[in-house]
């Protein structure tokens, strides 16, 4: 195995402390893991991560695709579809997907479970793919290859698409062991599924009191989500007469996205459920005595979700590919072709990207199809002209029959400002039925798209 | 799952006696038939799956529907039509009816017909509206057509391929079925709202102007190949099923062209063989030419910020 050599201890031993992190990626940054040099050579159990993993020999140019949620998934099919000859591979830690998108609907129990999973297998199964269950540790970009818990993979392009990781730290928790506590305890539901079985369960099984519900700061995942799910666990309250306040608090100076369609549903809809508090800027939470404090007022709860503001997954600084002019530690790739500036081998999607388009499952949906078609052109030595990302986006207002607002949007490249701006929004602030059935209609589409023939 | 139903319910349903039989199996398959052929075709409506399923039961796993609008002042059509081997279909039917099977894979086209309701329609494009828009021009990008304009015909054709499989469109597919669209009567009815909608006046065109060589070049080649079917002027023909090109995105035309080419989309196979016959150079061309034929002014909306009032 020629690559330990050009692996040094040194470099092996800084890559091990990282991965590990990386290993609980989504949760908090846990205890930066210490790993002692051995005496008596390297432990099997980490001399099984420098071999190559046992996989299929590649028949084609091997495409390795980091992450397998919508942006992920897209990139795998389209990949095959603009170049069959390629070889492609998936990787995931989770052993099945669970839609975040259409996820509060589900809160309230209008839509089962089964709507929402599905399997990687049936993904690779029908489009022609290859599926990893592992865990990846860290990207050697020099000698093109990716490391995971299996053993490292060769690779001719990587596409990362490992979307995002929390950030307590911007809400005033720093100690990772408080983290780690505020994590399990009150989860923000935006990154893994046991996040959403959690919220579920504290739902369906709340008993009254004030349950505490917030909006992150920042370019966080899903903007309208924190608004819809106030409105799903309103209803889900209402229609059993629980006898609930939920507080929701906005860290923004406002609702940021329908907001005049949102005003109106907390006022008519659920007038005796939510109290929004914009410019709520939450600086701690008293883990103990169940409140959280803002700059000026502390709010106890009988039970909460908090979803801290957002980064990029630590994969991209462990990558050593972050741009340091991110605040959220977005990767340093081109905008209009994805690729990580200086390297045409490794592109960044979904929601760790660089450029500023709105972070949800169908903007990384039309995205990925285009990040594929860029691939498999560069392949050729061809380029595509650059075309914008869509983000269509429902948000569920009210239940039995599912009632949603909607918006769509694009984006475009303001050359005086080198920033892109919205482009062509066409947004429906009245919900309807049709907007509930449309809501389910779009899932389902793009869960046919991504999984199945 | 809580799906809601939606829009025109009041599709007159065949008496439940009549729906109680049809569904309990073959036992009775001869009475049913007999009654549902004098009276539940007549007018058609009948709810989609129940129809499928009477149709499939009838012909074995084939069925090509085909959905016809009447326009305001015709005729109705005579019952059912079979076409085009009307008599060898109605043969089909008589001995499937009997028990016999040796007919079940002759492909049966059934001609429905329907009176559009263009109010119904407004209410369920509000479905169509959260992708297509409201004005149903579609996108620069290539990711929606301009629907405003099309035939009504065509428009109807390509939402029952959508819902058969047979045009491959995964992220389409579950809002045409019935249980988001509903049944025949409602697809009618959204294609004619649509063809109430102007067109969108700047419509996506290619790279090369009036004047150009390549513009020169894909003219004669439009000539060539495409203007016996879709008109010399891109005008198409609603009677025949043939698309109106005029208006129509260039970038959706080039995707679409390039998924016929790579066996993707499947067309009527004279229409693959044009493009599969076509160098990736002259498909740009021809496809180019097309964009820039002019709309007739009367067919477009005023300009290019009209938006469509009964949305607003």
């Amino acid at each position: 195995m020629s690559d330990e050599k050009h692996f040094t201890r040194r470099r092996f031993l800084q890559f091990t402390g990282l991965g590990l992190t990386a290993g609980a990626a989504g949760a908090p940054a846990v205890a930066t893991a210490q790993v002692k040099d051995t005496v008596g050579g390297t432990p099997p159990a980490i001399a099984k991560l420098l071999r190559e993993a046992l996989l299929p020999q590649p028949k084609g140019a091997r495409v390795v695709v980091v992450g397998g949620g919508w942006s992920g998934l897209t990139i795998a099919k389209y990949l095959k579809r603009y170049n069959p000859a390629f070889d492609v591979l998936l990787i995931d830690k989770q052993p099945a997907f669970v839609s975040f998108p259409l996820s509060n609907s589900w809160l309230a129990d209008q839509i089962h479970l089964d709507f929402l999973s599905h399997s990687f297998f049936d993904a690779a199964d029908n489009h022609k793919y290859h599926f990893l269950q592992a865990t990846v540790l860290g990207v050697d970009r020099t000698s093109r290859k990716v490391y995971t818990d299996v053993g490292y993979i060769a690779y001719e392009y990587m596409v990362l698409a490992p979307g995002i990781d929390y950030d307590y730290g911007r809400i005033g928790v720093d100690d990772p062991e408080q983290q780690e506590l505020l994590f399990q305890h009150y989860p923000g539901g935006f990154v893994s599924t046991s996040e959403l079985l959690t919220i579920k369960h504290k739902i369906q099984s709340f008993k009254g009191g004030t349950f505490l519900l917030n909006v992150p700061s920042g370019d966080y995942r899903c903007t309208a989500a924190p608004y819809e799910r106030a409105c799903m666990v309103a209803a889900l309250f209402k229609k059993r007469r629980v006898r609930a306040k939920i507080l929701l608090l906005d860290m923004n100076t406002g609702i940021k996205i329908k907001k005049d369609g949102f005003h109106r549903a907390f006022d008519e809809l659920y007038k005796d459920y939510i109290e929004y508090l914009p410019s709520s800027e939450i600086s701690g939470v008293d883990l103990d005595g169940k409140a959280i404090t803002t700059e000026f007022d502390e709010y106890p709860f009988d039970d909460a979700i908090i979803y801290p503001p957002i980064r990029a997954s630590r994969l991209i600084e462990e990558a050593g590919i972050v741009n340091p002019r991110s605040p959220q530690m977005a990767a340093n790739t081109d905008p209009f072709r994805y690729h990580v500036v200086g390297d045409e081998h490794v592109y960044v999607t979904g929601d760790s990207r660089g450029q500023p388009f709105s972070k949800g499952g169908h903007t990384a949906h039309s995205e990925g199809k285009y990040v594929a078609e860029v691939i498999a052109a560069h392949a050729l030595g061809k380029e595509v002209a650059w075309r914008s990302p869509q983000t269509m986006c429902f948000s569920s207002v009210e239940i039995d029959p599912l009632q949603a607002m909607s918006i769509i949007t694009y984006y475009k490249f303001n050359k005086q400002t080198n920033v892109f701006d919205f482009d062509r929004t066409h947004m429906i602030e009245d919900w309807d039925i049709q907007g509930g059935q449309a809501s389910l209609a779009w899932a389902e589409g793009m869960f046919r798209d991504m999984f199945y023939r | 799952m809580l799906i809601p139903q939606l829009g025109n319910q009041s599709e007159p349903k065949i008496s439940a006696t009549l729906l109680k039989c049809v569904l309990s199996g073959r036992g009775q398959q001869t009475w049913v038939y007999g009654a549902v052929w004098s009276k539940g075709f007549r007018r058609a409506h009948l709810p989609v799956s129940l129809l499928e399923e009477l149709i499939q039961s009838i012909v074995g796993d084939v069925f090509e529907g085909r959905i016809r609008i009447r326009s305001p002042g015709e005729a109705p059509l005579q019952l059912i039509k079979m076409m085009p081997r009307y008599f060898k279909s109605l043969c089909g039917l008589l001995l499937a009816v009997a028990g016999s099977t040796s007919f079940a894979t002759e492909p049966v086209k059934v001609v429905l017909e329907f009176e559009p309701d263009p109010a119904n329609g407004r209410y369920l494009f509000e479905i169509c509206a959260r992708c297509h828009l409201p004005e149903a021009w579609g996108d620069n990008e290539g990711n929606y057509p301009q629907l405003a304009g099309q035939h009504t015909n065509v428009l109807m054709q390509q939402l029952l391929d959508i819902r058969s499989g047979r045009r491959d469109n995964p992220t389409m597919w579950p809002f045409v079925q019935e249980r988001t669209i509903g049944g025949y009567q409602n697809l009618v009815d959204v294609v004619s709202y649509v063809a109430t909608l102007p067109m969108n006046p700047h419509h996506s065109q290619g790279p090369w102007p009036q004047g150009t060589e390549e513009y020169k070049e894909g003219m004669q080649l439009y000539q060539t190949n495409c203007s016996s079917c879709h008109g010399a002027g891109g005008e198409g023909d609603n009677a025949s099923y043939y698309p109106r090109l005029q208006g129509q995105h260039f970038s959706y035309m080039k995707r679409q062209a390039i998924r016929v080419r790579d066996g993707l989309r499947e067309v009527d196979p004279a229409m693959a063989a044009v493009i599969k016959a076509l160098s990736d150079e002259e498909t740009d061309k021809v496809l180019n030419y097309i964009s820039y034929l002019p709309v007739p002014a009367k067919d477009l909306a005023p300009s290019a910020d009209w938006r469509n009032p009964d949305f607003e």
